[in-house]
């Protein structure tokens, strides 16, 4: 995997662009930066002073148009010809410090170098002003135990303008406070001043800030289209938005290049190229990232070196190197999918569709909504056809935006798709197999993968989603069949309406869209699912298992997946065991979703199930908590009681469901409240914090005699049976989908989940609301 | 425990789980019939009975207890026994 980097200021040294000049387009690219710039950079790079261009409104444009001038020679096809851009270069990653940031957001197609330029502009400039301030400097400090240093900067009332890594950290404030740790450094440190005029990356770069912002304001961005390191944190931005969001900011905050090489290495970089003025990174790298091949390019005659260290470290034969990143297109509300006006066909798979291009509308009573193509892209599956009713949020098509050298036309006014999130490489690392060379791999069918992850101190819920099949089956329309009647019903089980499911309508067709609507929420792409677990006890097939066919319908690549059959307990005990697989690292974001067509299973003239049973499904993204965070999920407390095997049953595959109502009523009233308080006990929780009590919606009159029992009050219990009907293991992930859309649950506050039903099992656990 | 006693700790049940109030429940009225307790109210009212005076109604013999003065007379025979 191969990383092109960009240096920051004091890097350049007088004379420095000199060779370059000779490089067909350089001369050119630089004189049209200068245009933009307003200064002869030209000039600057070749025969001024060290002094001239240790000005920062000097130094900054020139460093990332010399960058950028570079890219553009390195990306060309072959020496004595200009054709290649910056955009075009090839490589998998990109990252720059502090002011190299703005080349290497133009070298993952986040911004045109054009406006790079401009923008660098007026950082310089801006930057420049705001050092004239005060006096204020910066210092670097080389050596010493870190945690010493750290704490010997605060002392002085310095911030860690820099930490670089490799034992080296640059302290910015005032002069008189550089002065006064100067006098007293810490041990076994060696100091020395830095040729600035001003303490970048602090708080006094502040009126800095507002003049970017005001620059960016006019920057067009789209996403990056390789992995794109920010130094904040050394995370990989996902937007172009979030990219220009932190630059602004960081021209006021340290640079973490000690954590832009942690991602490195997290990476699995193993090649790294700094473009000119070059030496720092590089330098920076050989005592950090061990095992990994630099290259600074410091004179053209490096060029050729650096294209075949290209060739022989991209990952990915196309130069973009990360997994096909598939997106789903969902359907904007309920009704019936039609393909395009004028074509009995819609695009058909594997064409290519232009941005905005019409996919489809879909025909609802208020009328038709388009479905349109955010991005240029080439059509991957589809997932419905012409006529199908679909619900809102369901998944449609699955695309894949284009990319490639050349081939991205980005979007305008800002992009909608994501970058690759950075730790899933999937696949071996070795290009395509012979015979496809040069072929977008587009399919993940042939991509056996696992990523095993550090143990993390806890999981907490990311995003939930629900779904209710649009068949509603009221009372009265049950007491036309059986011989019941609404009021028995709303005073027994406490139900007013429920839902079924189409005849067609699979366990797997609802786990899908409630899915997709968790996975739409969480902010996350399909392919950082690492596992998907579907509680059911109704699927249609044995195997393969719904959470495999779930997963692949998704777009999740190559994710583990098993369906758990804990009855009207399973969610429950599938969010239990997401949890527990976060904390092993056995994986790092869990797609958890209780899906059931009970309707399948009852029989619709036994008037003690039918009136109780419905359809449906919820959905949960499970995903890590930040070191230091207490768990979002707490310790489960589960069990069953198979002594009562016999209260609930479906004997075998060809009968429908019994239960002995009574002896399931009296067991649910009188053993339950136990466990759920030791859930609660548990996680630390008096039962009465929590600020809501979910349990599986198995009866109105039962869920209110626990809640009665455990100490709970009435308006703190979920009662979403009342529209919802009893759907087994969907009930509590569609109870919590349903409140958090009307606005019933506080977030970050803890809730009770509490599963029970046949086998006997049980689980409850305490959760905190996302 | 007097039979006076199990009344009062019955009508204090009733009136907690199904509303009724405990003035109104009296020795002669039928569950169903008269104070329109239903058979899961039943349920519930067997759990607080056993937890009140420790004796156990089980689910078969509930059935067969249509009046008040029936569960009072369930208690009051096997009050002895149990813990």
């Amino acid at each position: 995997m191969l990383i092109i980097t960009a240096p920051g200021q004091g890097a350049q040294t007088p004379g420095f662009l000199a060779p370059w000049l000779e490089v067909p387009g350089v001369a050119e690219r630089l004189g049209a930066a200068s245009e933009l710039a307003g200064l002869d950079l030209i000039r600057f790079g070749t025969t001024a002073t060290a002094d001239e261009i240790k000005d920062t409104a000097v130094a900054q444009p020139l460093l990332v148009a010399a960058a950028l001038a570079a890219a553009g020679a390195l990306a060309s096809v072959g020496a004595g010809q200009a054709g290649g851009g910056p955009n075009d270069i090839r490589a998998d990653a990109a990252a720059g410090h502090s002011v190299g940031e703005l080349a290497a957001g133009v070298l993952a197609g986040v911004l045109s170098a054009d406006d790079a330029v401009r923008l660098v502009s007026v950082r310089g400039t801006a930057m420049a002003a705001a050092s004239a301030v005060e006096p204020t400097g910066m210092t670097a400090v080389l050596g010493g135990d870190e945690d010493a240093v750290l704490a010997a900067v605060a002392r002085h009332g310095l911030t860690p303008a820099n930490v670089n890594g490799a034992g080296q950290i640059v302290a910015a404030g005032t002069l008189a406070d550089l002065e006064a740790f100067a006098a007293d450094p810490p041990a076994g440190a060696r100091l020395r001043p830095l040729q600035v005029a001003g303490a970048f990356h602090t708080r006094h770069m502040a009126p800095a800030v507002a003049a970017l912002r005001d620059a960016a304001a006019g920057v067009t961005v789209t996403d990056p289209v390789i992995t794109l390191l920010s130094d904040a944190d050394g995370a990989a931005v996902t937007t172009g938005k979030e990219w220009l969001e932190r630059i602004v900011a960081q021209v006021a905050a340290p640079v973490r290049w000690d954590l832009c090489m942690k991602t490195m290495a997290d990476l699995g970089v193993t090649a790294l190229i700094e473009l000119p003025p070059a030496g720092t990174l590089t330098g920076l790298a050989r005592r950090a990232l061990s095992g990994v091949v630099q290259l600074a390019i410091k004179t053209p005659d490096q060029l050729d070196a650096a294209r075949d260290l290209i060739e022989e470290h991209l990952s990915e034969p196309d130069g973009h190197g990360h997994l096909p990143e598939w997106r789903l297109i969902v359907a904007p509300t309920s009704g019936t999918f039609r393909t395009p006006a004028g074509r009995l066909d819609s695009a058909a798979t594997g064409a290519m569709v232009a941005l905005t291009a019409e996919l489809g509308t879909v025909v609802a009573r208020g009328g038709q909504h388009l479905v349109a193509a955010p991005w240029p892209a080439e059509i991957i599956e589809w997932l419905v056809e012409d006529g199908d009713p679909v619900s809102e949020g369901q998944p449609l098509v699955r695309i894949q935006p284009a990319g490639g050298p050349g081939g991205w036309a980005p979007p305008r006014g800002g992009g909608g798709g994501r970058a690759p999130p950075p730790h899933r490489r999937g696949g071996a690392g070795g290009g395509a197999p012979p015979g496809q060379q040069g072929r977008r791999v587009t399919s993940a069918v042939s991509v056996a993968s696992f990523t095993p992850f550090p143990p993390a101190p806890g999981a907490r819920i990311v995003s939930l989603g629900g779904y209710q099949p649009g068949n509603v089956v009221t009372n009265d329309d049950l007491a036309a069949r059986v011989d019941t009647s609404d009021e028995w019903i709303r005073s027994r089980v406490g139900i007013v309406s429920r839902r079924y499911a189409g005849p067609d309508e699979t366990v797997a067709d609802m786990a899908v869209v409630a899915g997709g609507k968790a996975l739409a929420g969480s902010g996350l792409a399909p392919a950082d699912i690492d596992l998907v677990i579907v509680a059911t006890c109704s699927a249609e097939a044995s195997i393969p298992n719904t959470s495999a066919v779930v997963a692949h319908r998704l777009g999740v690549v190559a994710p583990g997946a098993y369906d758990l059959n804990a009855a009207c307990a399973g969610f429950c005990y599938a969010l239990a065991n997401a949890s527990h697989a976060i904390r092993a690292g056995t994986a790092r974001h869990v797609l958890v979703i209780g899906s059931e067509k009970m309707t399948a299973w009852i029989d619709p003239d036994d008037r003690s199930t039918c009136i109780i049973f419905a359809d449906g499904a919820g959905a949960a993204v499970i995903g890590p908590v930040a070191d230091g965070e207490p768990p979002g999920i707490g310790p489960v407390a589960w069990g069953s009681a198979g002594d009562l095997a016999s209260r609930i049953a479906i004997p075998n595959r060809r009968s429908y469901m019994y239960q002995e109502g009574q002896a399931v009523f009296r067991w649910a009233t009188t053993t339950l409240h136990p466990i759920a308080a030791q859930a609660c006990e548990r996680a630390g929780v008096d039962v009465s914090d929590l600020t809501a009590f979910v349990p599986h919606q198995a009866n109105l009159r039962i869920i209110e005699a626990i809640a009665r029992r455990l100490g709970v009050p009435r308006e703190r219990l979920a009662d979403d049976i009342v529209h919802a009907g009893n759907t087994s293991s969907a009930s509590i992930p569609l109870a919590l989908s349903r409140m958090a859309e009307r606005g019933e649950l506080k977030a970050g506050s803890p809730a009770l989940l509490l599963g029970f039903g046949a086998g006997m099992c049980y689980a409850a656990q305490v959760v905190t609301v996302p | 425990m007097t039979e006076q006693e199990i009344l009062a700790g019955l009508g204090e049940i009733i009136e907690e789980i199904a509303g009724v109030p405990a003035d109104e429940v009296t020795p002669g009225k039928s569950f169903v019939d008269d104070l329109d307790i239903d058979s899961l109210s039943m349920v519930e009212i067997a759990v607080a009975a056993q937890d009140k005076f420790g004796v156990e109604i089980p689910d078969d013999q509930l059935k067969d207890l249509t009046t008040v003065q029936d569960v009072v007379n369930f208690v009051a025979k096997n009050a002895g026994g149990s813990a």
